[in-house]
């Protein structure tokens, strides 16, 4: 079976907590332009990015990402 | 301050190895296009070139040695598959090689034959091991991991 499109609610998530792109940035250890990559959907953070970014956003991994078609 | 401080993180590392390797592409691509420039344009002597093709060789063989190793998945060629791959090197640099210079004469098979036969088992003895090498390589980084208990 042919794996999906990955998508993220990390907008959400980031304007939920009242934090920039530049500021989840630098809580998480990436630039802005990875935030906003991952955000738009143009690059698939690793593991260890995305449980920095659940961190920062007070979420879980399955509210933040999930595969297009599986949700 | 000049300039703002730059962080790099996993996307603009995986950027920088994205653009080595395309970079890599188009100097052997450009290398090789400066060979044949020289060989068949120039009509330089081969033997003046002998430098130029060395690096091209380590160049390319090496690149493919090193994505071998450290890809430590790609499947290891048995006996059989080995024994192939070299015979079809073989008979294709001997088929281009006829085409271009004809049959070789007898007294020349040091220049000729010998790099014909050994070069293509080179090649595939050295890619052969690194593959099984970097085979090797990961399963133990995955045994050492396991074994410290994550």
């Amino acid at each position: 079976m042919p794996l999906g499109q990955t998508a993220n609610r990390v907008r959400l998530a980031r304007v939920a907590e009242g934090l920039t792109q530049t500021e989840l940035a630098t809580r998480v250890g990436v630039t802005r332009q990875t935030i906003g990559l991952v955000e738009a959907g143009g690059y698939n953070p690793t593991l260890s990015l995305c449980l920095r970014i659940a961190k920062a956003t007070g979420k879980t991994l399955d509210e933040l990402f999930w595969v297009e078609g599986e949700e | 301050m000049l300039f703002q401080k730059i962080i790099p993180d996993e996307r603009t590392r995986a950027s920088a190895q994205l653009a080595a390797a395309l970079w890599l592409g188009v100097t052997q691509v450009l290398l090789a296009g400066v060979l044949l420039y020289r060989l068949y344009v120039l009509g330089q002597p081969d033997e003046q070139l002998r430098d130029f093709q060395a690096v091209l060789a380590i160049s390319i063989f090496g690149y493919l040695f090193l994505v071998a190793y450290f890809g430590g998945v790609l499947p290891v060629p048995t006996w059989k598959g080995a024994i192939l791959m070299y015979m079809v090197l073989v008979s294709l640099i001997t088929v281009i090689s006829v085409a271009i210079h004809g049959w070789p004469a007898p007294e020349d098979w040091k220049s000729t034959w010998l790099p014909g036969l050994a070069g293509p088992a080179i090649l595939i003895g050295a890619y052969t091991l690194a593959l099984r090498f970097g085979y090797w390589r990961t399963e133990r980084r995955i045994r050492s991991i396991t074994d410290r208990g994550h």
